[in-house]
Parts: C-alpha cells; structure tokens; sequence
C-alpha cells in the first residue's frame, strides 16, 4: 500500500512562449502520503500542478494517474482517474450560494437529489472537519478569504479524490485554521489519499510532509525525508544559495523624526474607530487575523473607499480620502497585494508600469521625455534587480517577485511620503523578498513611513518598528519594538478578543468587509 | 530597441506582443493580389482615388471608436452623431462658402455635446456603455430627423467643402491625407503624451489605473468627447464628398467602424489598439467593398459576404493572433543547452 503511486509525472518539460517553465522534472507522490513541493515563484511550481491536472500539457514527459496514463490536455481525464486540486487563486463561483458551489463540484454520480443540497451541503462540510461552519445559502463571495480557501479544500474533497493537489492552501490563513487544514490534511493520508502540498511557508511544510521535493528555475532539485530536513538546507535549496540574514539593517537614524501620517477617529464600513500617527523614517506594522479591517483600513487611506468619519492629515495637510487621486497626489502610497488585478497593467510593459506615478517627471509641458524615462527605469531594474528580458516586457509575463518589484519601483520614482505595503511579499519568492525589503529600507531610510499589512508575523517582526494589533476593525494593542518578535505577534492576535474563530458572525457568513467586495470588485 | 544583448527573449517577446496588429495588413495585400486577378479594374488609378477618401473617412471614424473601446467601452452612438455633424453642414452651411467655419465650429460643437453626455452617464455614473450609447443614438437620431423637417435636407452642403474635399494631392484626395494626419495625431498623443499613457493604463486595467491616481472616471468622459469629435470630423467629410448627404448618412456607420477596430487588432478588453493598423483595416473594408462592387455581386450578397469577412477578420486577430503566435513559438523553438544556461547563469550568481 505504502508503494502505490498514485501520481506520477516523468521527465516533464513544458515552455511559455520564451521562458523555459519546467526542465525534464520527475515528481512521484505515494497513496497515503504528504509530499511537500517547494521553490521560489517561478520556479515550476504551478506548471508542474498544471500538468499533473491535465490543464496544462506538457512538450515532453508522460503523467500517470492512479497507473493510467494521462491524455494531454483533459482535466476532465484526470478528474474521473481521481485527481482533485485546491487552486490559490480559488474557483468558487462567488454570486452562488455555498451548497451551490459544492454541489457544482461533487461528480454527478456522487450528488444528492437537488432539491436536499442545503441539507446534504452541510452535513458534507461537518464531515470534512475543516472548522468550516459555513451558511449554506450564503454566496461565495460574502466568504472572508480565509474561508474561501478552506472551501476549496473542501470541494476537492467532495470528489473523493486519490491524489489531492494543495496549491498555496494557506495564504490566506491564520494559525487557527492552518491548524484545522493540517488535522484535515492528516486524516486524507491516514485514508490512502496522496497529498501533494505547494506552500512557501516552510515551517508549515516540514511540519505536515513526510517527503520534500525542491524545485529551482524550473529544475529539479532533489527529493528529501522532511524528519531528516532543516529549515536552512531547505532555504538554501530553494535560492540556490546560502541565505544569512533575511533582512536589511536599519541605517541610524540622523534627522528628528517628525509626523507624517496622523490619523484621528478614522472609520470606514468595516473597521474603526481607529487612531495612530506614523513617524517620517518608520515603519508601522499592521497584524490580525485575516477579515479584521486591515484591508479596508489600507484603502481608505489610499482613498479608494471615502472613509464615514474622523480625520487624516499627511505632512501638514487635511485630507477628504474621496479620490486615489488626492492621496496619491498628497504623497500617500498604496502597493496592492493583489498585484495583477489592482497593481498593475498587465499587457503593458515594465517602463510603462514603472513610471505610471511619476510621469511628471520624465515630461515637459505633457510631453514625454522617453529617453530620459528609459534611463531612469533601467538604472532602477538594476538597483532592484528586476529579471526582465527587456523594459519593454509585458509585467504579466513576470514572476511574482519580478512584478512586485516593478510596483515597488514606483516608489523609487516618486518617492511618496507614505506607504501603504498590503502584504508586500505575498506570492513573492525567498529570494526576491530580501531585495523587496531592502527596497522599501531603502525608501525608509530617506525620511517615508511605511504601514506594513501582512499575515506573516516573522515579516512583521522583521521588518516593523512596532506593530498594531486589529481585531473587529480596532486597533486592540500595540506592540512597541522593544518587544516585538514572532512569538509575541502571534500570541497577541491569538489572545486578542477578536480571534479569526470569534470574528466571524455566528452564521458563519462574514461581514461584508471591503476584503470580501475587493474580490468582487475586480 | 535598445536592451542588453545576453537576453535572447526580449525580441521574441515583442514579436508575440506585435503579432496582433500584423493580419489586418496582410489581409490588404490579399485584397490587392485578389483584386488584381479577378478586379483589376479596381485597381485602376482612377477607382482608387475614387473609394481612397471614403476608406480615410472610415478609419478617422474608426479611430474614433478604437479610443473609447481601449478604454474597455463602445460607442454604438456613431451613426445618429455623424448624422448629426452631416446635417449641421446642410442646414447652416446654407449651401453658403461664408457658413463653412460657423458650421463645422457648430458641427463639431454638437458632436462634443453627444459625447459628453455618453461620458458622463459611462464614466460618471458608470451605467452600460452598450445601451448609454444606443439609446443616445436613439435620441440623436430624433433629434436630426426633427432638425431635418424644418431645413431642406436635401439641400447641397456648401460648395467651398465639395471643392476643398475634391482637390487633390500626391494623386489621393484631401480626405485621404486628412485621415493619415488624423492617425499620425492619435499616435503620437497616445505614444509620446503623459495623457496617452495614462490613458493606455486605464485600457489595461481600470482598477490598478484607479490605485496609482490616474483620473480614470475624467479620462473615461474625455474617450466619448474625443471619440465623438472625430465621428464628426469624418461626418463633415462624408458630407463633402457626398455632396448632398441627407439625413440618415450615417447609417452605415454603426458596424463598420466596430469591425475595422477588430480587424485592426485591437484588444476588446481595453488597453491594446494601433491606430495605423485600426485605419489600415478601415481602407481595407472599403476595398473590399469596391471590389465585390466591380465584381457586380448583387447587394444582398455584398452584405453577407461583408458580415463573414468581419467575423473571418475576428477569428485571425487581436488576442488569439498573440496566442497562436505564442504557441507556434512553443512548438517550433525548443531552447539550445546554452540559452538555458543564459538564463539560468544571472539567477545563480
């Protein structure tokens, strides 16, 4: 039993237009397993779950599913030789209620009679053991993030899968539920499923696998015993390349720190009342649990959705918050962490995306100075490293670390006294991270403020000269940086009265906060 | 281009990128290969320069509605504007050379209010670009048959236009050069203006245009009123030419226009359009037109065979040329060990 290969993928090579994404790749996962796969964005990752679906066909190599060989190109193959995938960026149908949505998933042989799915629906959902006590007739898309992704999870179970691919299941997560994932992901393996788990966070990985297959620019690294594996060797796998310290020195502080950013009674739909001041030369850290108004609280400073009440003054001056426009122009900074739908324009090139901030300066009287603009940005993907094959590459061609950076390029060209980082590393590889960090330490260091949101507490106690706590939309505690590390981050969301459990309503249908109308918005 | 030479995928990147932009032209040398086989004679200096300003006044129209469907909309409007802008020449023209600038300022004027409204109510209010514009052509429509009972419709245009569209140079109309300004103009604003690119980034992706403060709803309006200006500048044309237009001139206007933005490559999500290849497409379904009227097909049949060329001309174009393109790329080139290598060296150091 133990040696039954349930998923089996030899000598996979699979290009995109110019970019080599796979290089002869064998991966092999054993019924009743957890194999690990891990590697920087880019790194094949994706395309080798493409291809193990049946969504993508590979140029050379063969998949086998449950020892059936795999036709190209048919999910539909692949689903019925019993493979279910979880997809990152999830597959919910988000105007459709809950049973809808499992329902549409379920094979038609295993569906209950139409008209019992609510019923059906929930008992499914108990059996899964996910702590996800959803509504049923909610639609998809009033789930908070967190819950989506638990959902996903649960309608590749619904299928009764042999081989379960996991991709990135814990992004949106807090330790709650990533702890309820792992207990759920256990119980598949003890019943035969191979598990096949795509995750960067590697804590979570050597805690779950039992086997870890590394992946770098689309080669294979290696397959290790993840009992036998460390967190160091698995880094340095990863990048390729020993990995001292993960982030960039604080430069002495010269200048008198003065108020950049003061916020007073601020409130939106979805969080508030809150007040905080950042300090020019600062950064300020944003942590919760997921669904806690972090988001909306970004973007009402950004001027995205006009706050109902208090007041914002950025360096001197008074602020409405009715336009992007007016923060932007006030020197207000928002790097999305939803790069490709709010960060940016994918089909345009790197230039373009780069300058779209500041092309005031690379023109006189409206017209563009595309020399100097060339200049300017090649210096710049110098400066951040930015792999790009040309300026003119169109960003959605690039990896995620490569597009991340190209938005935070922006901040280099206009230089904003504020910046509002959602989740600066989400998505973004280990190695292109450092550089990300030193780029923004590199902003900091010149006199901004940066309001850091991110739901990776080593990030923020790396990189955050404290940290406010939010919990329903308030700011609950604040952690000076004198006591700021990991461990107290954690336990302080934990702790706090509003736990990603206890801040859901008790219909299990989340608040309609701006995270949940972000994702339809766009 | 300039980028650094170790990078051997750049150029096939902007060969995957330009791909889309590419059939519209090989359908016109197609065109003239066809044509000079079985229609030579609609290749004869004289039949040129006899349909060269009707295609000019097709593409300036259709530049027209390349810049609202960049920015992600679409104008179905063009027909009762032009009619519009045409009727205006008649009725206060007077068929008088002295009225000629009152009625174009007046002309253009009109347009600019249409497109206005169209913007504010898309834009603004962010209603349905497809039924705003329908229903505005609807009412403008309304308006110019009103216009057209209390003018005598039948009436020329004023005599200093015909003449003026008639002249010639280098052998093409006025029209035709007027229509290559046009496009030179639309271009250079989109490629080398602050408000071009910003307008290219709103096309791209409204959301992320809307997060780094471009004025998305402002630049929305602007597309309508800029877009309406050229309807008329193109009516005003056609009203030259025609000499006698009518009142329902633009009528034939309504898919035409559409179909050469299409065929032209553009993107109908927004973001990507060439003006040379939009008005290259607007010369091309002129031609095609021609031909199959020298060829004496009924008109029942041009009709037909005009939809099916359109829809021909969206099957080979725009975003699944580049996919296509991308997949040739893919199969045919499977990278030496050393480009590999290439790639692979600056990520390991």
């Amino acid at each position: 039993m133990k040696e039954e290969l349930v998923l089996e993928l030899s000598g996979v090579s699979r290009q995109f237009g110019a970019v080599r994404a796979l290089t002869n790749v064998s991966f092999e996962c054993r019924a009743g397993e957890i194999h690990a796969l891990v590697g920087e964005n880019g790194s094949g990752k994706s395309t080798l779950l493409g291809i193990a679906s049946g969504f993508v066909d590979p140029d050379l190599g063969t998949v086998r599913i449950g020892g059936h060989k795999l036709r190209t190109d048919s999910p539909a193959l692949a689903r019925k030789l019993g493979l279910a995938m979880a997809y990152q960026e999830t597959s919910l149908v988000l105007a459709e209620p809950v049973k809808n949505n499992l329902f549409l998933a379920t094979p038609p042989e295993m569906r209950p009679p139409y008209w019992r799915r609510k019923k059906w629906a929930r008992r499914q959902l108990a059996e899964f053991d996910l702590d996800l006590e959803l509504f049923p007739d909610a639609p998809a898309g009033f789930l908070t993030f967190a819950d989506r992704q638990l959902f996903e999870v649960a309608k590749a179970l619904a299928t009764n899968p042999k081989v379960l691919l996991l991709d990135e299941p814990t992004t949106a997560l807090g330790p709650d539920e990533v702890e309820a994932l792992h207990r759920t992901i256990k119980q598949c393996a003890t019943q035969g499923i191979g598990v096949v788990y795509v995750s960067h966070r590697l804590p979570e990985v050597l805690e779950i696998a039992d086997r870890i297959t590394v992946l770098r620019d689309g080669e294979y690294q290696g397959t290790f015993d993840a009992h036998k594996t460390s967190e160091e060797q698995l880094v340095e796998l990863i990048v390729g390349r020993p990995f001292d310290s993960a982030f960039p020195h604080r430069a002495a502080t010269t200048t008198e720190p003065e108020d950049v950013l003061v916020v007073e009674g601020l409130q939106g739909e979805a969080f508030g009342p809150v007040s905080f001041t950042l300090l020019s030369g600062e950064v300020v850290g944003l942590a919760g649990a997921e669904g806690n108004g972090q988001a909306a609280l970004l973007d009402t400073l950004a001027g995205r959705t006009p706050p109902k009440a208090g007041r914002v003054e950025c360096v001197g001056k008074d602020l409405a918050l009715i336009s992007t426009h007016e923060a932007v122009a006030a020197g207000i900074q928002l790097l999305p962490g939803d790069r490709k739908h709010q960060a940016l324009m994918g089909v345009l090139g790197v230039r373009v995306n780069a300058t779209i901030q500041s092309l005031n300066k690379f023109s006189v009287s409206g017209i563009l100075r595309r020399r100097s603009e060339r200049k300017g940005v090649r210096s710049l993907v110098e400066q951040l490293e930015i792999r790009t094959p040309s300026l003119e590459q169109p960003v959605e061609f690039l990896s995620g670390g490569n597009a991340q950076k190209v938005s935070v390029s922006r901040t280099f060209l206009r230089e904003p006294a504020v910046i509002l980082a959602f989740e600066p590393t989400q998505g973004v590889d280990v190695g292109s991270r450092f550089d990300i960090y030193k780029a923004l330490r590199t902003r900091i260091d010149e006199g901004a403020a940066m309001l850091v949101k991110s739901s990776d507490p080593i990030e923020l106690a790396g990189l955050c000269d404290r940290v406010l706590v939010m919990s329903r939309g308030q700011i609950v505690e604040e952690i000076p940086g004198e006591e700021l590390t990991e461990l107290r981050i954690v336990e302080s969301i934990v702790r706090g009265p509003g736990m990603s459990k206890a801040a859901r309503s008790p219909l299990g249908v989340a608040m309609p906060t701006a995270s949940s109308a972000e994702g339809t918005e766009s | 281009m300039t980028t650094p030479r170790q990078q051997p995928s750049s150029a096939l990147t902007s060969l995957v990128v330009g791909s889309r932009f590419v059939p519209v032209y090989i359908a016109l040398a197609l065109l003239v290969v066809v044509a000079w086989i079985w229609a030579p004679q609609a290749l004869s200096s004289i039949s040129l320069r006899a349909i060269a300003p009707y295609g000019a006044v097709l593409g300036i129209a259709a530049l027209g509605q390349m810049i609202v469907i960049m920015i992600g909309g679409i104008d179905l409007s063009v027909p009762g504007t032009m009619s519009l802008a045409a009727v205006i020449m008649i009725g206060v023209g007077h068929g008088a050379d002295e009225n000629i600038g009152k009625a174009m300022v007046i002309a253009f004027a009109a347009a600019a209010v249409v497109g206005l409204a169209n913007g504010l109510l898309i834009g603004g209010l962010k209603l349905n670009p497809l039924i705003v514009t329908l229903a505005a052509g609807s009412i403008v429509t309304g308006v110019v048959f009103r216009y057209a009972e209390k003018i005598t419709v039948q009436n020329p245009v004023p005599e200093g236009l015909t003449d003026w569209v008639a002249k010639r140079y280098f052998g093409l109309g006025a029209v035709f050069w007027i229509g290559i300004a046009v496009t030179v103009i639309v271009s250079v604003i989109l490629r080398y203006t602050v408000a071009g690119r910003r307008f290219q980034a709103i096309g791209a992706n409204p959301v992320a245009a809307n997060v780094v403060g471009v004025r998305v709803n402002w630049y929305q309006i602007m597309a309508y009123v800029f877009a309406a200006l050229l309807y008329a500048a193109a009516a005003i044309a056609l009203a030259g030419l025609l000499r006698r237009p009518g009142a329902s001139v633009g009528n034939e206007y309504l898919l035409a226009p559409i179909a050469a933005v299409v065929i032209g490559g553009a993107s109908l999500t927004g973001g990507l359009a060439s003006p040379f290849s939009t008005f290259t497409a607007g010369l091309f379904l002129i031609g095609l037109r021609q031909m199959m009227l020298t060829m004496g097909l009924p008109t029942a049949l041009q009709n037909v065979a005009f939809g099916l060329v359109i829809i021909a001309g969206m099957l080979v174009s725009g975003d699944r040329i580049t996919k296509g393109v991308e997949q040739l790329l893919r199969e045919r080139r499977r990278p030496t060990r050393t480009e590999v290598e290439e790639i692979l060296t600056p990520m390991n150091q």
